[in-house]
């Protein structure tokens, strides 16, 4: 017996071996080459950007529906305090633009390369070509340098990366631009530079052109640049969207617990020289304030933490575009933490549509709300949203543009509930505030029956309370007579 | 009143129920919202200090269970030696709130605890204001009632305590003090075990809730006392008090903090007495019924001189071997007002345990103050046992509330309800459209006959007959109706205005004004508590002056090393040391207490007088008390006896670490212009503008945080220095000073210098 489960375990050992030696050498196919190459790296926002614009012709003898991209694998895995993610990817050969779906390949351990699958639009035949676009996100990636500063003193961030797109083709011809807000001024040596490399344009510095790079080529540079601003990073955001039919409200309370990932002040915090820096008008890596515009007809805002309400908020009720200023109770300077709570409505035909109505009284809805609308130039390590429908109501369907979440049905009683109402939690993990853009759109259907299931079950408890203490009231318990 | 019922249809008499709960509804929704000042003005937040305490422990013990919060050990507050906080509290308070917190959400309610807190004051309010009703009932009329409800909604004196937000056991101590007074009078009236019972349930209750049940256990016993000197004994007084007093204080026992004390603490002594006194009364009226009345006599006087003796013997004899405590300290202070401020100076140091400033009576009552007395006299006209009761009660009242400011309190239901008695019964006389019959012969003399009860039988004849002057002509009755109603117009617009000026603070967040009229909000408490809640670690330790420590453990979840609940005398000393010493001396202390942070107010910014410099003597003297050869109060004072904090304070007080925390670099906020201290408005010594002062220089701890008008200041203590120096050396070299025998020589340059050096020392 023993012997026999020993042999299997054996047996199943080797085949994980040899699938894993098969996985981790896996190189796709030089079916492609890559003919003109155009990577952006974005540094003007608080995590890094990148986007590369690139012509691929298929070299092989076959139709390929298949292209592989890479990306470094650590920082596509679990790695805790960087990730990339993947904003989209497009394909430009037929009108309209496509959107192109992702999977996730296999890995290269040896390379460090994670691979993603793109399906293309339609199999590409020998000598073709098509335009593909893809635009990447990641957290984490540009650190402070130094990692400590004095309280008024300017920002470095120090970009590390490469002078070449990690491609796994040949590429006939690519460049790399890379955008900075500010170089420092002493500039000379913030930035890798090489015999004609690179050419630098008031903030952005292009290296390039470079041909006919093998697959996988990668030079290492670095870009040193001020930063003036905070790294504002949520750690968590807790949103949730209530969905009232009674009251036809909309209500949205977001908690965030948030961090600023700038560099670190290398003395204690001095409210005299904040003062004076203040008056001086200079930028400062500390988070001030936010400012954040909500969706048209957001009123009742409310901006508290968790010692009751800030009083510094301003809210711009302006029809089209309302406007919420509101400043923590301290400056956040880097390595601070920050806790709070916003909160505010909207009128619910706003976001709520009827689809179909049914002879039994029960509709169909669908709510469109956006999957973030937290403030800009952001990161989320973690972003929780939950939708709470009325009682009573089903889900029927949960779609939205934005894939990468874990999603929970939930029940909660709340406000006088009996059965208790459903709950859609979707659970995302490394966002950005370009998420914001995501629609979500939950179908489900409410009938009027259960829309008078409360009232109902409310005024006959407080009836029964009544009726007994009628009963109760007449009955003597008198001993003496 | 009387007279209503008289003229109007019964239909309309069965109508008057209604009618009197519309109004007590109505009284109870003035009770309630004239409490919101705070909640309007501000937000829902918890006030001043212990309210923060009470809150955090009802927090405990909505996230616990009931039995782990009587357990409750809590090692975040009197570091190192933490709080029995379970066996030292007073659980009413927060049993109720949890109990309301948990029912409602059992109502799937998703209320926050924070606002079942906040608002529990105003609700309990409202009841209080439906028991004054049934007491006052008891005592005079529904009328009379009614009018003392109304009072006791809106008088200041109980305002003061009770607004949103003042979260404390008073909030609803008061309540519980009047129904176990309402439930206590009916007892007594009634003879009834079952209504004694009920006394002794909310006297447990009380007891449960607020230190101040002493009151109760003692009035109900004089109350007793008095009746039976006065001959008054009768089987329902013996039915009330004994069943009262028997399961009450098995009742009481059960609280862990009161525990054995109605047995063996002195101010629990009356009440026993008391009764063993009623089973001799009793026993003896038995008796009597028995024997001829000679030998009774005899019986009676033997057994009195013996039982007298043996039982004061016993009590002093008890005391002395200690079963039986002597009197607190606190209780010392009721007697003596002198008392505290040489014995206790912690005591004597809260504002609220200083005697009673006249005008207070009359800010907290108002016109009631004088219809109190007025109210007392027209008890004793009938004297019936319960009208006794309230004599008692507004005597013992007036004497405490006059000794203690916080105690004004407990004075107010007892004059609201007599200014109530007294304006009922003025009421009933100018409403009464009888004439009666003695006083028409003379109307000039009526003046004379005011407090005599006549009939009030209709006399058409004395209608049509109409004198114009004297108290039963109708001008005469408008005159003083009217003049009535003008007070009570004026009592209100009184109540509003201090309920709204002088109570309702939070005094977390102050406001000011801006100069264009517009409220600015100074929320420097709470900024600087949020930092430390979310920028230090988890388990840092706190040090600050007591009155912050349940403020600190509330809003910045940290531990502290003394907090208001003061038990430990020497503990408050030590900060205070440690405030009031020299650098080299505190750091020590500070050390051995593993301080992480110290916070100190400072309001000289922007005028904030309740700072710590303002404090700082209570510190000195505190801590002199315990080291008088280590701190002296008289080193703080100039040699002509002044308070300076300028150029000429002493040196003990510039070298003292409250001074330094307080003044670290104030001055150079104003850059060439004199530094104005606006508290003390004295000027700080500016080495900017004045090169023989030096700048204050820290060397043991460090700034770590100021708010945003400078009120809060946090100090991080610096570790020990890694080289081993001490910290003034390392501070000195730091700053490129070479100090001490050993020099090095410095490289020329110097941000090289700093590295080298280091390494040369190793």
């Amino acid at each position: 017996m023993a012997s026999m489960i020993y042999r299997t375990l054996q047996l199943y050992l080797l085949l994980l071996l040899v699938a894993r030696l098969a996985v981790a050498s896996f190189v796709p196919s030089p079916a492609f080459q890559i003919q003109n190459l155009l990577r952006t790296v974005d540094l003007t926002k608080s995590y890094l950007r990148e986007s590369a614009s690139f012509i691929i012709e298929n070299i092989s003898e076959e139709s390929q529906d298949e292209y592989y991209l890479a990306l470094p694998f650590d920082i596509v895995g679990n790695s805790t305090d960087k990730h990339l993610v993947i904003m989209d990817v497009k394909e430009k050969r037929v009108d309209p633009v496509v959107n192109l779906v992702v999977e996730a390949g296999p890995a290269n351990e040896d390379l460090g390369i994670q691979f993603y699958k793109l399906q293309l639009s339609k199999p590409l035949a020998p000598g073709e070509v098509s335009t593909i676009q893809i635009a990447t996100a990641s957290i984490g990636a540009l650190e402070p340098q130094p990692k400590l500063i004095k309280q008024p003193e300017a920002q470095n961030l120090l970009w590390t990366g490469s002078k070449q797109a990690l491609i796994p083709y040949k590429v006939a011809r690519q460049r790399t631009k890379i955008k900075t807000p500010r170089l420092p001024d002493r500039g000379a040596n913030a930035y890798s530079k090489a015999k004609d490399d690179p050419q630098v344009d008031g903030t952005t510095l292009t290296y390039g052109p470079y041909f006919d790079a093998e697959a996988f080529a990668a030079e290492a540079i670095q870009v040193r640049y001020e930063y003036h601003f905070p790294i504002v990073e949520v750690t968590k955001l807790e949103r949730e969207l209530w969905v009232s039919h009674y009251g036809g409200n909309l209500a949205t309370e977001e908690r965030y617990w948030i961090t600023n990932s700038a560099a670190k002040l290398s003395e204690t915090f001095s409210r005299l020289r904040w003062q004076a820096s203040g008056m001086a008008g200079e930028r400062s890596t500390a988070i001030k304030g936010f400012s954040l515009h909500l969706r048209p007809g957001a009123r009742d805002v409310y901006f508290t933490d968790e010692i009751g309400n800030v009083s510094t908020s301003n809210f711009r009720a302006d029809i089209r575009d309302p406007v919420l200023d509101f400043r923590p109770r301290f400056p956040i300077f880097g390595g601070w933490n920050y806790s709070f709570t916003l909160g505010w409505n909207h009128d619910l035909g706003r976001s709520l549509k009827v689809v179909s109505t049914e002879e039994s009284g029960s509709n169909t809805y669908i709510l469109r709300v956006p999957f973030l609308e937290g403030p800009e130039n952001t990161v989320y390590d973690v972003a929780e949203v939950s939708i709470i429908l009325p009682e009573g109501a089903n889900v029927v369907d949960v779609f939205s543009t934005y894939k990468d979440y874990s999603k929970e049905e939930l029940l909660l009683k709340s406000h006088l509930d009996t059965v208790g109402r459903t709950v859609i939690k979707l659970t995302a993990e490394n966002v950005v505030d370009e998420h914001r853009r995501n629609d979500l759109y939950i179908t489900y259907t409410y009938s009027s029956a259960s829309s008078l299931h409360k009232p109902i079950i409310v005024s006959a408890a407080i009836a029964a309370v009544f009726f007994a203490w009628i009963i109760l009231g007449r009955i003597d318990v008198s001993i003496a007579k | 009143m009387v007279v209503l019922r008289l003229s109007i249809p019964p239909s309309a008499v069965q109508a008057l129920p209604l009618l009197r709960t519309v109004i007590l509804l109505t009284i109870a929704g003035a009770a309630i919202s004239s409490r919101l000042f705070s909640v309007a003005r501000f937000e829902s937040i918890i006030h001043e200090f212990d309210p923060w305490f009470n809150f955090r422990a009802t927090k405990y013990l909505v996230s616990h269970d009931f039995y782990s919060f009587l357990d409750w050990f809590d090692d975040r507050t009197w570091y190192p030696l933490g709080r029995v906080t379970g066996g030292t509290l007073y659980p009413g308070l927060m049993v109720t709130s949890a109990l309301i917190y948990h029912s409602l959400k059992a109502l799937t309610l998703p209320v926050d605890i924070r606002n079942v807190c906040v608002m529990l004051a105003p609700v309990f309010s409202g009841l209080t204001a439906y028991v004054t009703y049934l007491f006052t009932t008891e005592m005079k009329n529904e009328g009379a009632g009614l009018l003392a409800a109304a009072f006791i909604g809106i008088a200041p004196g109980y305002i003061s305590r009770s607004v949103a937000g003042s979260y404390d056991n008073e909030a609803i101590a008061i309540f519980l003090l009047m129904f176990t007074f309402y439930l206590w009078i009916k007892a007594l009236k009634l003879g009834s075990s079952f209504w004694g019972a009920l006394t002794a349930l909310f006297y447990f209750y009380m007891v449960a809730a607020w230190g101040g049940y002493v009151f109760i256990t003692n009035i109900i016993p004089l109350h007793a006392l008095v009746l039976i000197v006065m001959g008054r004994y009768s089987n329902r007084l013996y039915v009330a008090y004994s069943s009262w007093y028997s399961l009450g204080t098995l009742g009481s026992m059960q609280i862990p903090f009161v525990g054995f004390l109605p047995i063996r603490s002195s101010e629990h002594m009356g009440a026993l007495g008391v009764f063993g006194l009623l089973q001799l009364v009793g026993f003896s009226q038995y008796v009597r019924a028995r024997l001829p009345s000679r030998q009774f006599k005899v019986l009676v006087t033997v057994a009195t001189v013996g039982l007298l003796a043996l039982g004061a013997f016993a009590v002093v004899g008890l005391t002395f071997t200690g079963v039986i405590a002597p009197w607190t300290g606190r209780f010392y202070s009721l007697w003596d007002t002198g008392y505290a401020k040489i014995h206790i100076p912690i005591i004597a140091s809260v504002s609220e345990h200083q005697p009673t400033a006249w005008p207070s009576f009359f800010f907290d009552t108002h016109m009631l103050i004088w219809l109190f007395p007025a109210g007392v006299y027209l008890l004793f006209q009938q004297l019936r046992d319960e009208h006794l009761f309230v004599i008692i009660y507004a005597i013992l009242g007036s004497y405490f509330a006059g000794v203690m400011v916080r105690l004004m309190l407990t004075l107010t239901p007892v004059v609201c309800i007599c200014g109530a008695i007294a304006l009922s019964t003025i009421f009933d006389q100018f409403t009464n459209l009888a004439t009666p019959e003695s006083t028409r012969e003379d109307p000039e003399d009526s003046e004379d006959t005011k407090e005599e009860r006549s009939s009030s039988l209709l006399n058409i004849n004395a209608l049509t007959r109409t004198p114009i002057v004297g108290i039963f002509s109708p001008w005469s009755r408008v005159v003083v109706m009217g003049s009535f109603l003008v007070y009570l117009y004026m009592f209100v617009q009184h109540c509003t205005w201090v309920t709204s000026n002088a109570y309702s603070s939070p005094s977390v967040v102050l406001a000011s004004q801006l100069p264009d009229g517009s409220t600015h909000i100074i929320d420097d408490f709470r900024e600087a508590y949020y930092w430390l809640r979310k920028n230090t670690p988890e388990d840092a330790k706190i040090m600050s002056w007591w009155d912050y420590g349940y403020q600190i453990g509330g809003m910045a979840d940290r531990t502290t090393l003394v907090d208001n609940n003061t038990w430990n005398n020497t503990h408050i000393a030590t900060v205070g040391k440690a405030m009031s010493s020299r650098e080299e001396v505190s750091y020590p202390i500070l050390r051995k207490h593993d301080v992480d942070y110290i916070l100190v107010i400072f309001g000289g910014l922007i005028g904030y007088s309740g700072d710590d410099m303002n404090k700082f003597l209570w510190m000195v003297r505190i801590a002199e008390g315990i080291w008088p050869d280590e701190v002296q109060e008289r080193n703080f004072f100039t040699p002509r006896g002044e308070y300076r904090v300028d150029e000429q304070a002493t040196p003990t007080m510039r070298n003292s670490m409250m001074y330094k925390m307080s003044y670290y670099r104030f001055p150079e906020l104003f850059g060439r212009q004199p530094a104005m201290d606006r508290v003390r408005n004295q000027r700080i010594p500016s080495p900017v503008t004045d090169s023989s002062a030096a700048p204050i220089q820290l060397n043991t701890v460090q700034e770590a945080f100021t708010s945003e008008n400078w009120i809060v200041r946090v100090y991080k203590v610096k570790d020990l220095d890694i080289f081993g120096r001490d910290h003034a050396a390392a501070t000195a070299f730091e700053e490129g000073k070479k100090k001490g025998g050993r020099t090095i020589k410095a490289p020329p340059s110097g941000g090289q210098a700093k590295g080298k050096a280091r390494v040369l020392r190793v």
